[in-house]
């Protein structure tokens, strides 16, 4: 629509006002990990300075970072592997099968997308006491595939309503079993689709703080339980915190940049597009 | 054939939800606190939900909750659809814009929560340095009551207002012209044609935006554990921290399991109004 140039002008400028309010945590974040305790906490602040990577290289040697990353890793992409597998069978049946019950399948993964865990988290924990399986891997990542899997569903089952029966139907009738349809045919097409769903799982896993700040100690901490605990060492380190916090959220920033077009429909399980 | 594939997703949200939704209820009907015993003593019937709903503290927690919901949902609203309208429009480096905007969509709740803590830092805080420009003295913002809320609430509204801008932005793309191109004609002003045309055509989009934030609002919890932990005084005690609270601090399983009960019934009610007015109409379609 069109509007004079002074109105132009006015909201460009507006506009750019929220975005360097959105914008100015990451910098200072970013900018007070290149600092060391000194310069970081010093005002007025030096915005421009010869970066210093002190606080990364001690935060890397820091006991449990590496073993925090490394295990939010594993722990991501198992939860990945896995959601995108129970997914993909769940999605493919509610979308082709239609069968008695799908709907109620659907709209009850929506409901539990939409409990929160904390209401979740004193029984888990309890059962996984029990088990003795405090501070390992399963637990969590069973956690994690419940709470991401609703997503997955929805989302993959969009993906797979937006290509047409037919096409696997005509591979079929060539001879393909449905095996080879679904594999050869639907699934290279849900290519864009398949990374989308992956980056939310990842990041959700990724993200994740409540789950394992109750049931992993030591050995399975993730990396965000392991940067809290960093808050409660004596003298905090400042610049060490926001290093490991640039560590963190790097990932998470890339794949906000690279989805961008997904993210609205993700987020809400299909109930807005674009 | 079909229901065999949709088992093993089915199976993991057996053990990890409907299990303990389950155990929650049991919970909550007996007597039950891990400093005495390691199970249940004895069947209590509903006493522990009157307990809970006549503790002082239950009720500051809810107000704490309603508050911060009613405030920060409100907030990101109003600056989400404001901030998509402009976006909507043609503006200078409007894809620049969107990307900047949406960044903090996804970032890791909790490394915003220790960005924050250290920016609201009474002493080394960027903030109270802007602040002291304006004359403003130092602020110990987590140490106040009123300026803990403060905090938390600016802290949520940085980290969320950009989905509500990037549905509602999304919604709009998507709008019909010729509405629009009529009421030009008919000589509508820019007000009238938001109020009469983009607003009622948003408004599937406008409840998807409103009630996923009110959901998360509600469980909100990494920032409020890393600014406050509740404190000062319970003054930021939201009902998910102080579930966590009695079930990890006073290890009362029986009032964790009320808590949570309460907290699902609540939002289970949230996700019927969803499922039932956004949800619902792709079914009669």
């Amino acid at each position: 629509m069109k509007s004079s140039l002074w109105t132009k002008a006015a909201l460009t400028i507006l506009t750019a006002v929220a975005g360097t309010l959105t914008v100015f945590p990451v910098l200072w974040m970013i900018m007070v990990s290149l600092k060391t305790q000194n310069t970081a906490l010093r005002f007025p602040p030096d915005y421009l300075f010869i970066p210093v990577f002190d606080a990364y290289s001690a935060v890397l040697a820091k006991t449990g970072f590496i073993t925090g990353l490394m295990n939010s890793l594993i722990i991501s992409i198992i939860t990945l592997v896995l959601c995108l597998g129970f997914g993909l069978l769940a999605a493919y049946s509610i979308s082709r099968f239609k069968f008695r019950g799908a709907q109620a399948v659907l709209f009850g993964m929506l409901m539990t997308r939409i409990f929160p865990p904390v209401a979740l988290i004193t029984p888990y924990f309890l059962n996984v006491q029990w088990l003795g399986m405090q501070d390992t891997m399963p637990p969590l990542i069973v956690a994690y595939m419940a709470l991401n899997l609703p997503l997955a569903v929805w989302m993959l089952k969009g993906y797979f309503d937006a290509i047409p029966e037919e096409l696997e139907q005509c591979a079929m009738v060539d001879g393909a079993t449905r095996w080879q349809a679904v594999t050869k045919v639907t699934l290279p097409l849900m290519g864009p689709g398949l990374a989308a769903t992956s980056v939310f799982v990842f990041v959700g896993s990724w993200n994740e703080f409540l789950f394992a700040l109750t049931l992993t100690s030591r050995q399975s901490r993730t990396l965000p339980t392991v940067v809290a605990e960093f808050v409660g060492d004596t003298g905090i380190e400042w610049p060490q915190i926001m290093a490991a916090s640039t560590i963190a959220l790097a990932p998470v920033l890339i794949a906000t940049f690279i989805l961008q077009r997904h993210i609205a429909g993700g987020m809400t399980a299909g109930a807005v597009k674009g | 054939m079909p229901y065999l594939l949709v088992a093993p997703a089915l199976v993991v949200l057996a053990i990890a939800v409907l299990y303990p939704i389950g155990f929650n209820v049991y919970a909550s009907l007996h007597q039950w606190n891990l400093l005495d015993s390691d199970l249940p003593t004895r069947f209590n019937g509903l006493s522990t939900y009157g307990d809970v709903l006549s503790d002082p503290r239950f009720a500051n927690s809810l107000r704490v909750t309603l508050l911060m919901t009613l405030f920060a949902v409100g907030f990101e609203f109003f600056v989400g659809l404001g901030l998509a309208l402009i976006v909507n429009e043609d503006i200078w480096a409007r894809r620049f814009f969107r990307t900047v905007l949406v960044a903090p969509i996804m970032a890791t709740p909790l490394v915003v929560a220790l960005v924050f803590r250290l920016m609201w830092h009474g002493e080394f805080g960027v903030i109270n340095y802007y602040l002291s420009y304006l004359g403003i003295p130092p602020i110990t913002w987590l140490a106040g009551p009123y300026t803990a809320f403060f905090a938390i609430f600016i802290t949520e509204v940085w980290h969320n207002t950009a989905f509500v801008f990037l549905v509602l932005l999304g919604a709009m793309q998507m709008l019909p012209r010729e509405p629009y191109e009529a009421a030009i004609v008919e000589g509508a002003t820019y007000w009238q044609r938001l109020r009469f045309i983009t607003l009622p055509l948003l408004r599937s989009a406008i409840l998807v935006a409103l009630l996923f934030r009110t959901v998360f609002v509600i469980r909100m919890f990494d920032e409020v554990w890393v600014l406050t932990r509740g404190g000062p005084n319970q003054a930021t005690e939201t009902v998910s921290i102080m579930l966590f609270k009695s079930a990890f601090e006073t290890f009362d399983v029986s009032e964790a399991g009320a808590i949570s009960v309460i907290l699902l019934l609540v939002t289970a009610g949230l996700a019927l109004i969803l499922i039932r007015f956004v949800y619902g109409k792709e079914k009669s379609e």
